[in-house]
């Protein structure tokens, strides 16, 4: 087979482009949000970017959909500064408090770069989850997305496991009850509760479970993350950009549009990572005694409602048929597209879908904050 | 496809077959057998709840005023030695039955409080408020040449 006349041989391009699809990797390294659509992996790499460039597309590192590259973004930066900490951080009951501690207070941009792994984690999880309730409300579950919102739930379900774990980490007394307290709700439930026993132990953390959840928090659950974070783009790219009923779709622009916001977004969100980090620290009390519980340390806040929740069914019911009606609840969250059988996404053809949404969020930030209210502290 | 091994299907297929099936029983019970040895080798090891079997020693009997009580670390479930009289101490787990948070003595009003959800319990470990329904299960404990000594 003799190489194509048109394709410059001397180049390095052209050298390795004999040696290796560079379409295919392009179009596998920028699926994770940089790269708008599909690329034809038997075309060159120019050729195939050049023609998916010549079809506009409105930026999604813009309102209202910009919170999956925003998410990315800031599974990025939490990657690079969890690979920072990784350096300084030791996995056990008796030196995991002191190295933190050293990195805080003796190294260099230490606690800086622990403060913004705090944040970044923070408010990726809160995104994620405004994410999941924008699909709900514009109805983005229905066909053909109903890949995308069960992406975008377990997303959401996988990064929250993944900020549990992270609290243990750095063995002192707030997040070291606030990861028991956090058990304790976790344990009650009927499936989910048996395989962490199984596999963590009982309630009160050790040096194994803390190797477990290091493992789990810098191995697992960003490898996890990662998968997921590519299905989500992937299905995006197949499917094509959402728009709203009604919604104009003039918005179109050109790929270096895209670039330009996508740097600005990245920018705003350094420097809204950088403020949060400065000037609100996350608490960091003295280290973990198993021995004194604090006051006034509560679970994390997505596990709040779920405590109040199952703390409000009266004691008639046995507890673990409380806990599998709240998986059962979190099941027909993920696998909802295959449960609202409304005819379309437009508001007037799924009042039901869009009241009980209604109903389903009010319920919960009642639920969070009677979950606030029960912990309170002395 | 030429039509001689269409026109003799019977054998070869049931050959076939078979052979697929022991395949794919052969790769099903190795991908049993390696997931159980991966999970059991997962598998938390077992930890004590209650103090281990034996004898635990709780210090000095006379040191410990009436009304006071002592916190004692011991294993995975602290515990109490309260002094209730001249002759007599009780032994509690420090551990509220509600959410398992470790409890605090409160000399003044002679209770156990919990942190975490205002749960209380009197000296006998008996609830007086808050969430917790199950008292606190004591411990025997006895006076050994003026040592607190509790047998499990």
């Amino acid at each position: 087979m003799s190489p194509d006349p048109d394709r410059p041989r001397s180049s390095v391009r052209g050298w390795l482009e004999e040696r290796f699809n560079l379409t295919e990797m392009f179009s596998f390294l920028t699926s994770f949000g940089l790269f708008p659509t599909e690329l034809d992996a038997r075309r060159p790499l120019k050729e195939a970017i050049a023609e998916a460039l010549s079809r506009p597309f409105p930026s999604y590192a813009r309102w209202p959909r910009v919170l999956g590259i925003l998410s990315m973004l800031l599974f990025l930066f939490l990657g690079v500064t969890g690979v920072m900490l990784a350096l300084y951080y030791q996995p056990t009951a008796g030196d995991a408090y002191a190295s933190v501690t050293t990195l805080v207070r003796d190294v260099s941009f230490g606690s800086f770069v622990h403060h913004v792994h705090g944040w970044a984690a923070r408010l990726l999880i809160l995104i994620l989850l405004i994410r999941v309730w924008r699909f709900y409300f514009q109805g983005m579950y229905k066909g053909p997305r109903e890949a995308l919102w069960i992406v975008s739930t377990l997303l959401f379900l996988v990064a929250a496991a993944a900020d549990f774990t992270g609290r243990l980490l750095p063995w002192d007394q707030h997040g070291y009850w606030q990861t028991i307290r956090g058990m304790e709700v976790l344990v009650a439930l009927p499936v989910g509760g048996w395989v962490l026993t199984f596999f963590v132990g009982g309630a009160s953390p050790d040096t194994l479970v803390l190797l477990r959840f290091y493992f789990l928090h810098v191995v697992v659950l960003p490898l996890l993350l990662l998968c997921l974070f590519y299905l989500n783009f992937s299905t995006v790219r197949r499917v094509g950009l959402s728009f709203s009923p009604g919604e104009s779709r003039s918005g179109t622009g050109v790929f270096k549009v895209h670039l330009y916001n996508l740097v600005i977004l990245a920018l705003l969100v350094f420097g809204c990572l950088v403020t949060l980090a400065t000037l609100l620290p996350s608490p960091y009390l003295a280290a973990a005694d198993p021995f004194n519980t604090p006051a006034g340390v509560r679970p994390a806040w997505y596990l709040l409602a779920s405590h109040a929740f199952l703390q409000s069914i009266p004691t008639l019911v046995p507890s673990w048929l409380r806990g599998l009606l709240l998986e059962a609840i979190l099941a027909c969250c993920v696998l909802l597209p295959f449960l609202d059988r409304s005819p379309g996404r437009a508001a007037s053809q799924r009042r039901f879908a869009l009241i009980l949404g209604v109903a389903v969020l009010a319920l919960w930030l009642v639920f969070t904050w009677m979950g606030y209210r029960m912990e309170v502290g002395r | 496809m030429s039509s001689p091994l269409n026109a003799e299907p019977e054998i070869g297929m049931g050959r076939r077959s078979a052979l697929g099936w022991l395949v794919k029983g052969f790769l099903s019970l190795w991908a049993i057998g390696a997931g159980a040895v991966g999970i059991a080798f997962l598998k938390a090891p077992e930890k004590e709840k209650r103090p281990a079997e034996g004898v635990i020693r709780c210090g000095s009997f006379s040191a410990l005023g009436i009304g006071e009580a002592r916190f004692i670390r011991h294993g995975a479930e602290p515990l109490y030695v309260i002094r209730v009289s001249e002759t007599q101490v009780l032994a509690l787990p420090a551990i509220c039955t509600h959410l398992r948070c470790v409890l605090k003595w409160n000399q003044t009003r002679q209770t156990f409080d919990c942190p975490c959800h205002n749960g209380a319990f009197d000296k006998n470990g008996n609830v007086l408020s808050g969430p917790p329904t199950r008292p606190l299960a004591p411990y025997r404990a006895e006076i050994q040449a003026d040592e607190v000594v509790i047998r499990t």
